[in-house]
C-alpha cells in the first residue's frame, strides 16, 4: 500500500464523515477479519470459476456487516464479476405478494455494477457488450446478428421465463439496429423489472410476461447466466439489512420469505446454480430468535448450523455464516491508525497526528459514550475525521485542545433493527 | 399461759372456742353429737389434747370437735404422742416431761382396737355375705355391729345398717375425705356392696368405693402393721390390690397420688444410715410426688455431705411435683435420662452440694382416710431438703433443657405414638439419641462419603432409616440439620431456604466441613447458586447433558474464589443435583428478582458461553435461553448479541471465567488498550492487506509484461489498439481527444462508429483495468476521461 489515489483517498473520507460506508477503497482501512475475507475471496474464486456460493455475514449493529459486505463487492467486481446489491426494507422482501419482490428486484438491477461501473447502472453496459460482441462475432462470421445472440440466447431459454429473457435482449438489439430508442428503453425497463403488467410488457415488447414477485429469484438465475455470455465471471448478489424478514409480524409472510432463503441455499449448496452467489448481510437476532428468525424455520436452522466441531479454540469458516465479533478498542486504534494514513495519502510526513493522540482519542470517546461506543464505531470515526479536518486547515492547532472540545453524538440508530412491526395476526375489537 | 390453771376456762377461750362449745340455742346449727365417744376421758382430753391444739401445725386437726356433726371429727386414734414427747413450758419455763403410758391414770382405757380389728378383718380370699350380696375378695372390715370400731374406720362394713334392697342411685358420688360406710345411705351402701361383690373390678364406678375401700386398706396396712405380726403377713396382698387398682381406677387423680403414696410407704425398706449408697429403687422415679424414701436420703446426703449424685438426682427430678415437668419427661423417658445424665454430669461432675437447712424432717404417711393417723417416722436428725429451692433449682433448669431438646419429639410422639422409631420420629432428636440401630446406619452413612458428591434419591435415603412417607418442610430440614452435625452436607440446601425435596427427588450428599449456615445466605452465594440452577437448565436443555458442559461448568465454579472451598464444594453438589432434575424456570423467577442488573448480564453471558461449551447453541438451547432473558429482565436482542459474540469471539481457545462475586464489576474508568492484541491486528491487518493487494493491485504489477506484450500491437497492427477491434479502437482514439465529452455529443459518435456507446465503454474500461489498473472514463454526463490513464497510453 505505497501509494493512495487521491479519489480513492477523497472517496473514503468522504463516505466515512458522511456516515456510510465507502463503495471505494474499503481496502485500504480494513481492520483485521483476515479468516473471514479469506474465506469470501474462495467464493469469489469459486463464482469466477462457474461455481456457486452462499454465505450469511452476521453481525451486530456497528460490527461492520455493511463495510464487510461492500468490500466483499469490490473484491468480486475486480475479479470481474458482477455484483448487484439491495438493502431490504418493508417495501422490499424476498417474497411478497403485493410488489415488494418485484420492487427488490428492481433495486438490484438498478445497483448492478460492473468494476468499470462500481456505482451501478451497469445493465444497460452488460447488455450492450453482449450485443456488440454479437455483433462483431456475426460481422466475422458474416451472418446476421440477431441470429447469433439466438444462437447465444438459445441455453436461456430452456430456463424458466428463459424465452421472454431472450425476447427482450433481441428486442433491444433491434432496436439498436432500427434506431428505435423506445424500443431500447422499453426493454432495458423490462430487464429492469420496472413494467408492472403484462399488458404493458406485449404493448411494449411483444413478451407474454413480466418480471413480477414470483419471478424475482428466477431472473437472477438468467441473469447470472447472462452475465457470464456477457463475459463477465459471474454475478454476486448482496443483500443486505435482512433484519427486515425478521421484523415481518406476519409468520406466514415470514416463512415465505425464509422459503426463499431456503431455495437459494439450497441451490447454491447442490452448486445447481452456476456462477451466482448471494451474500446476506443480518444481525444475530435475525439469525438466532428462535421464534421469528432463520431459526425458527427448522429446515434452515440446520443447514445453518454450525459445525460442532468448531469448539472454541478450532474455527471453520467454511459453513454458510460468518460471524462477525463487534470492534474492540485495539480493532479501533488500528482502524484509526489506517485513517491516519488514508488522509495523509499514507505519507508519514503528512501525519497530522502524533501516536499518542489516537488512545488518547479512544479513551475520550470511551468517557464520552462508555461501552456502546465500540459498538457503533460510525459516529466515532466521523468525529476522528472531522478533527483531521480541522488539523488539516489549521495547522498551529494543538489537537489536545481540539480533543476536548470533540463532541460525538450518541449513534442509537440500531435499536431501530430491533423494533417490529406490530403484530398483525391478532388484533382486539370491541363491539 | 400455764396449762393447768387455763384448762378449767378453756372452752371460752382460745381460737377454738367456737367449735368447742356446743351451740345449745340454735336450730339449724351445728349439733352436738349424740355420742361423744370422748365422754369417759374427759380429764385427759384438756390436757393432751390442748398440747396439739396450741402447739402443732395441725392443731387444728388434732383438736376433736366432740359435739359437732360434719364438723371435724374427732381423731380416735391419735397414737403420735406416743412418740413425741410431750413438752409443755410452765409458768417457769420448764418444761413438765410426762414419761408414763398415757393411758395410765384414772380413766378408763379403751378397749384394743387391734383386737376388735382383727375380729372385723377379712384376709384376702375370705368371704362375707352382707344384706345378700357374697363379697368374695376379702381386704375389708366387716361384721357385725360395732359402734366403736365403726367410728374410728370408715370402710367398716356393719352387717347390721340397712341396705336398699333394689334401687340403686349410681350418681355421680364425689368423694370425701370423711366418707363412711356408716353415713352411706341405704341405697349407696347397696351400690358398694354391689361393686365389692363383682371383685372391686367394675371399670365404670363411682370413685368413692374404690377410695372408701382403700381406707381399709391404708388402716391395715400402715396403722395396725406397725403393731401387728397378722396385718404385717397381709401387706404383699395389699399392695398387689393396690397396685391392681392402681390399673383399674389410676384415672383418678386424686386416687392415683393415694395410692402411690401407700405402695411407696409400703416399699419403703426402713430408714437405714446412709441410704444415698444404694442405688434408687426403679419405683421411686415412677411415682410422681417426693416419696419419703426420697425425702430421707437427701436429707442423710445433706447431713453426712454427701454430694447429690446423678442418679438420685434424676429420681428427685421425676418425682418432685415442684420441678415443673414437662411431658416430654414422662412420655420418652429414656431419652430423658440419657439426657439429664449428660447435662448433670457435665455440670455437676463431682455431684451438687445439698445445704444443711435448718428446716428439719419430718416424715409420716399422710393417709387417704381422714380417720387415720400414722405416726411419724423416726428418721433421725435430718434437713428437709424440699423446702429449699437452691438445689431444686439448679435441677430445674438441667431438666428444662432437656425437655427443650425433647419436647417435639415428645409431641411427636404424641400424635404418632407408633412411630417412635422412624426417621420422622428421630430427626426431632438428637443423634446421640438415637436407638442404635438407626445410629449404625448413620455411620455407615458417614463412612460411604468420599471425594465426589454421592447422589441418591431423597426416598433412597429415607428407605434406610425404614421410612417411606415424604418428609414434609420442617423434618427435611431437620434432617439435614442432623446430616450437618456428622459434618455430611445435603443439597438441595433446605438449610438456606430451598424447596424441599420429594421422595423421588435426587439430593446430594458431599463431605462438608465445619462451615456455618449463615455463609450459604450471602448474597454472593446466593447469585452463584442462581447462577447454576439456571446452568442446569441450559445444559439439560442443549441436548444431552455433555461433559465439556459439565467440566466447563465446574472449571467455573472453581475460579470463584469470592466463595469459600467449602461453598464451592457445595456448588458443585449443587450443579449436580441440577443436571440430573433441572429446575423449572418459573420456580427460579423469584430467585432471581434480587440479582443486580450487572449480576444477570454477567450470568446470562455466562450461561450463553455454556450453551456453547459443545459447539454450537442448538434450538432448544436458544429457546430455554431465550427465556431466562425474559425471566431476568434482559433485552432479548442483547441474548442474540451475546451468542454472536460468544460464537464469533474467543478464537483463541480463552475461556471467559465469569466471575459473579463483587470482584466482577471491571473499573470502567479509563479505557486499557491491550497493545499485543493491537499488534497482533497489526500483522492481521498485514495478512489482509496483503490479501487483499492480490485482488486490488497484482495485475498492476503485471500490467508492465502486459502492456509491453500489447504496445507491440498499436506500432504494428495500426488501427487495432490493445487487442480492441477496430471500431473500439477508432473510439478509443475518439474518446481520449477530449478531457470530458457529453453524454449526447458521445452517443452520436458512437452511432456514427456503428457501436452501443454503454458497450463501447465498458468494453473499453474493461481493457483498461485489465491493463492499467484504472478506467478510462468515468461518470454517466458528463462522461469525464481519466488524466492518469492519458500519460499511461502510448497512443
Amino acid at each position: 500500500m505505497s501509494t493512495i489515489r487521491a479519489k480513492d483517498r477523497d472517496a473514503v473520507i468522504q463516505s466515512l464523515r458522511a456516515g456510510v460506508v465507502p463503495r471505494v477503497g474499503q481496502h485500504l482501512i480494513q481492520v483485521g477479519r483476515a479468516g473471514e475475507l479469506a474465506a469470501l475471496i474462495k467464493d469469489v474464486e469459486r463464482l469466477a470459476e462457474g461455481g456457486s456460493a452462499f454465505r450469511v455475514v452476521v453481525g451486530e449493529y456497528g460490527a461492520g456487516k455493511t463495510f464487510f459486505l461492500n468490500l466483499v463487492r469490490s473484491i468480486a467486481m475486480e475479479r470481474k464479476l458482477v455484483t448487484m446489491h439491495a438493502d431490504l426494507n418493508p417495501d422490499r422482501r424476498l417474497h411478497a405478494s403485493g410488489g415488494q419482490a418485484r420492487s427488490l428486484y428492481a433495486e438490484l438491477a438498478k445497483n448492478m455494477a460492473t468494476r468499470t461501473k462500481p456505482e451501478g447502472g451497469a445493465l444497460q453496459g452488460i447488455v450492450e457488450k453482449f450485443i456488440s460482441q454479437a455483433k462483431s462475432e456475426a460481422r466475422n462470421k458474416g451472418v446476421d446478428s440477431e441470429t447469433i445472440i439466438r444462437q447465444y440466447l438459445a441455453e436461456l431459454t430452456e430456463m424458466v421465463n428463459g424465452y421472454d429473457f431472450a425476447e427482450v435482449i433481441a428486442a433491444y438489439c433491434r432496436g439498436f439496429e432500427q434506431g428505435n430508442e423506445q424500443l431500447k428503453a422499453d426493454a432495458i425497463r423490462w430487464l429492469r423489472g420496472e413494467f408492472t403488467t403484462r399488458t404493458d410488457a406485449r404493448a411494449a415488447l411483444g413478451v407474454r410476461t413480466c418480471i413480477d414477485d414470483a419471478s424475482v429469484y428466477d431472473q437472477l438465475k438468467l441473469l447470472s447466466r447472462f452475465v457470464r455470455l456477457a463475459g463477465f465471471a459471474g454475478l454476486m448478489v448482496c443483500l443486505d439489512e435482512l433484519v427486515n424478514l425478521y421484523k415481518l409480524a406476519n409468520t406466514q409472510a415470514r416463512n415465505a420469505n425464509y422459503e426463499q432463503i431456503l431455495r437459494i441455499l439450497n441451490d447454491s449448496l447442490q452448486g445447481s446454480t452456476g456462477g451466482l452467489g448471494f451474500v446476506l448481510g443480518g444481525t444475530p437476532e435475525f439469525l438466532m430468535d428462535t421464534r421469528r428468525g432463520l431459526y425458527s424455520y427448522p429446515a434452515l436452522q440446520s443447514r445453518l448450523a454450525e459445525n460442532t466441531f468448531a469448539k472454541s479454540g478450532y474455527v471453520d469458516l467454511s459453513g454458510p455464516v460468518i460471524r462477525l465479533t463487534s470492534l474492540t478498542p485495539e480493532d479501533f486504534y488500528v482502524l484509526l491508525l489506517n485513517l491516519r494514513n488514508v488522509y495523509a495519502c499514507a505519507d508519514p510526513a503528512k501525519h497530522l497526528l502524533p501516536d499518542e493522540a489516537i488512545p488518547a482519542f479512544i479513551s475520550h470517546c470511551g468517557q464520552r459514550l462508555g461501552e456502546a461506543y465500540f459498538r457503533t464505531p460510525r459516529t466515532t470515526i466521523t468525529a476522528f475525521i472531522n478533527l483531521l479536518a480541522v488539523l488539516e486547515q489549521n495547522p498551529g492547532a494543538d489537537w489536545r485542545e481540539l480533543l476536548g472540545a470533540v463532541e460525538i453524538a450518541r449513534d442509537d440508530a440500531g435499536q431501530q433493527d430491533l423494533h417490529v412491526e406490530a403484530d398483525d395476526e391478532l388484533t382486539s375489537f370491541r363491539l | 399461759m400455764s396449762i393447768r390453771e387455763s384448762h378449767s376456762v378453756l372452752p371460752a377461750s382460745g381460737r377454738y372456742a367456737r367449735f368447742n362449745r356446743p351451740s345449745t340455742n340454735l336450730v339449724g346449727g351445728t349439733q352436738p353429737h349424740p355420742d361423744d365417744i370422748r365422754k369417759p376421758g374427759p380429764v385427759v382430753e384438756p390436757l393432751e389434747a390442748l398440747m396439739h391444739q396450741y402447739t402443732g401445725r395441725y392443731a387444728r386437726f388434732n383438736r376433736p370437735s366432740t359435739n359437732l356433726v360434719g364438723g371435724t371429727q374427732p381423731y380416735p386414734d391419735d397414737t403420735r404422742r406416743i412418740q413425741q414427747p410431750a413438752g409443755v413450758a410452765d409458768e417457769h419455763g420448764f418444761f413438765t416431761l410426762h414419761r408414763e403410758s398415757v393411758g395410765s391414770g384414772t380413766f378408763k382405757i379403751p378397749k384394743a382396737p387391734a383386737h376388735a380389728a382383727k375380729n372385723h378383718w377379712l384376709r384376702a380370699g375370705e368371704s362375707i355375705t352382707v344384706a345378700g350380696l357374697v363379697l368374695p375378695g376379702g381386704l375389708i372390715y366387716a361384721g357385725k355391729k360395732d359402734t366403736r370400731f365403726g367410728l374410728k374406720e370408715p370402710s367398716f362394713i356393719d352387717c347390721s345398717l340397712p341396705v336398699r334392697g333394689s334401687a340403686d342411685d349410681f350418681e355421680p358420688w364425689y368423694p370425701s375425705y370423711w366418707l363412711a360406710y356408716k353415713d352411706l345411705t341405704p341405697g349407696k351402701r347397696l351400690s358398694y356392696l354391689q361393686w365389692l361383690a363383682d371383685d372391686r373390678s367394675t371399670p365404670q364406678t363411682a370413685i368413692s368405693h374404690v377410695l372408701l375401700f382403700f381406707f381399709g386398706l391404708e388402716r391395715r396396712a400402715v396403722l395396725e402393721a406397725a403393731s401387728d405380726e397378722d396385718a404385717r403377713a397381709d401387706i404383699p396382698a395389699i399392695k398387689a390390690e393396690v397396685a391392681r387398682l392402681l390399673g383399674l381406677y389410676g384415672a383418678n387423680t386424686s386416687f392415683r397420688s393415694h395410692a402411690l403414696r401407700l405402695l411407696d410407704y409400703l416399699s419403703f425398706p426402713g430408714v437405714t444410715a446412709q441410704m444415698y449408697l444404694q442405688a434408687p429403687p426403679a419405683h421411686l422415679a415412677e411415682s410422681q410426688q417426693m416419696s419419703m424414701h426420697m425425702h430421707i436420703v437427701l436429707g442423710q446426703m445433706a447431713a453426712d455431705k454427701y454430694p447429690l449424685n446423678t442418679d438420685w438426682a434424676l429420681a428427685w427430678v421425676r418425682s418432685d411435683p415442684y420441678v415443673s415437668r414437662r411431658t416430654s419427661l414422662f412420655r420418652c423417658p429414656d431419652q430423658f435420662q440419657l439426657l439429664f445424665r449428660q447435662g448433670f454430669e457435665k455440670r455437676y461432675p463431682r455431684g451438687l452440694k445439698l445445704l444443711n437447712n435448718k428446716t428439719r424432717l419430718r416424715v409420716s404417711y399422710q393417709s387417704a382416710s381422714a380417720y387415720l393417723m400414722t405416726p411419724e417416722l423416726p428418721v433421725g436428725d435430718l434437713p428437709d431438703i424440699s423446702v429449699t429451692t437452691g438445689a431444686r433449682n439448679k435441677l430445674q433448669s438441667i431438666a428444662d433443657e432437656c425437655s427443650l431438646v425433647l419436647d417435639p419429639y415428645s409431641r411427636y410422639l404424641a400424635r404418632n405414638p407408633d412411630k417412635a422409631e422412624t426417621l420422622e420420629g428421630l430427626l426431632l432428636l438428637p443423634v446421640a439419641l438415637w436407638p442404635q440401630e438407626s445410629r449404625q446406619i448413620l455411620a455407615h452413612l458417614q463412612a460411604g462419603m468420599g471425594q465426589e458428591a454421592i447422589l441418591m434419591t431423597l426416598a433412597e435415603l429415607t428407605a434406610r432409616f425404614k421410612s417411606t412417607t415424604t418428609l414434609p418442610r420442617d423434618k427435611a430440614i431437620a434432617l439435614a440439620r442432623m446430616l450437618d452435625t456428622l459434618q455430611i452436607g445435603m443439597e438441595p440446601d433446605v438449610l438456606a431456604g430451598s424447596r424441599t425435596p420429594k421422595a423421588q427427588d435426587v439430593i446430594a450428599l458431599f463431605t462438608a466441613g465445619p462451615e456455618e449456615a449463615a455463609l450459604r445466605t450471602t448474597a454472593d452465594y446466593h447469585t452463584a447458586a442462581v447462577t447454576l440452577d439456571l446452568a442446569g437448565l441450559v445444559i439439560k436443555a442443549n441436548a444431552s447433558a455433555s461433559p465439556a458442559a459439565a467440566a466447563l461448568s465446574d472449571a467455573h465454579i472453581d475460579s470463584w474464589s469470592h466463595l469459600s472451598l467449602a461453598q464451592r464444594k457445595r456448588l458443585k453438589a449443587h450443579l449436580q443435583i441440577q443436571l440430573q432434575q433441572p429446575p423449572t424456570l418459573a420456580s427460579l423467577k423469584k430467585k432471581l428478582e434480587p440479582l443486580k442488573p450487572d449480576q444477570k448480564h454477567i450470568i446470562a453471558r455466562f450461561l450463553v458461553h455454556l450453551a456453547q461449551a459443545d459447539g454450537a447453541a442448538t434450538t432448544a438451547g436458544v429457546k430455554i435461553l431465550e427465556r431466562i432473558y425474559k425471566a431476568l429482565q434482559l433485552e432479548p436482542q442483547s441474548l442474540y448479541s451475546d451468542l454472536h459474540s460468544a460464537a464469533a469471539g474467543s478464537p483463541g481457545g480463552t475461556t471467559v471465567y465469569v466471575s459473579t462475586g463483587p470482584a466482577a464489576s471491571v473499573a470502567t474508568t479509563g479505557i486499557v488498550l491491550d497493545m499485543a492484541r493491537v499488534a497482533q491486528l497489526q500483522r492481521e491487518t498485514v495478512k489482509v492487506s496483503a490479501l487483499l493487494a492480490e485482488v486490488f493491485q497484482d495485475e498492476q504489477v503485471q500490467a508492465p509484461a502486459a502492456a509491453d506484450s500489447v504496445e507491440h500491437a498499436p506500432a504494428s497492427s495500426g488501427p487495432s489498439l490493445y487487442g480492441l477491434d477496430s471500431g473500439h479502437s477508432a473510439f478509443l482514439r475518439l474518446l481520449i481527444s477530449r478531457p470530458e465529452w457529453s453524454r449526447q455529443a458521445l452517443h452520436e459518435a458512437a452511432a456514427g462508429l456503428e457501436l452501443m456507446l454503454d458497450g463501447a465503454l465498458e468494453h473499453i474500461n474493461d481493457m483498461a483495468f485489465e491493463l492499467f489498473d484504472m478506467p478510462i472514463s468515468e461518470g454517466d454526463d458528463p462522461i469525464e476521461i481519466n488524466p492518469d490513464i492519458l500519460n499511461e497510453l502510448a497512443l
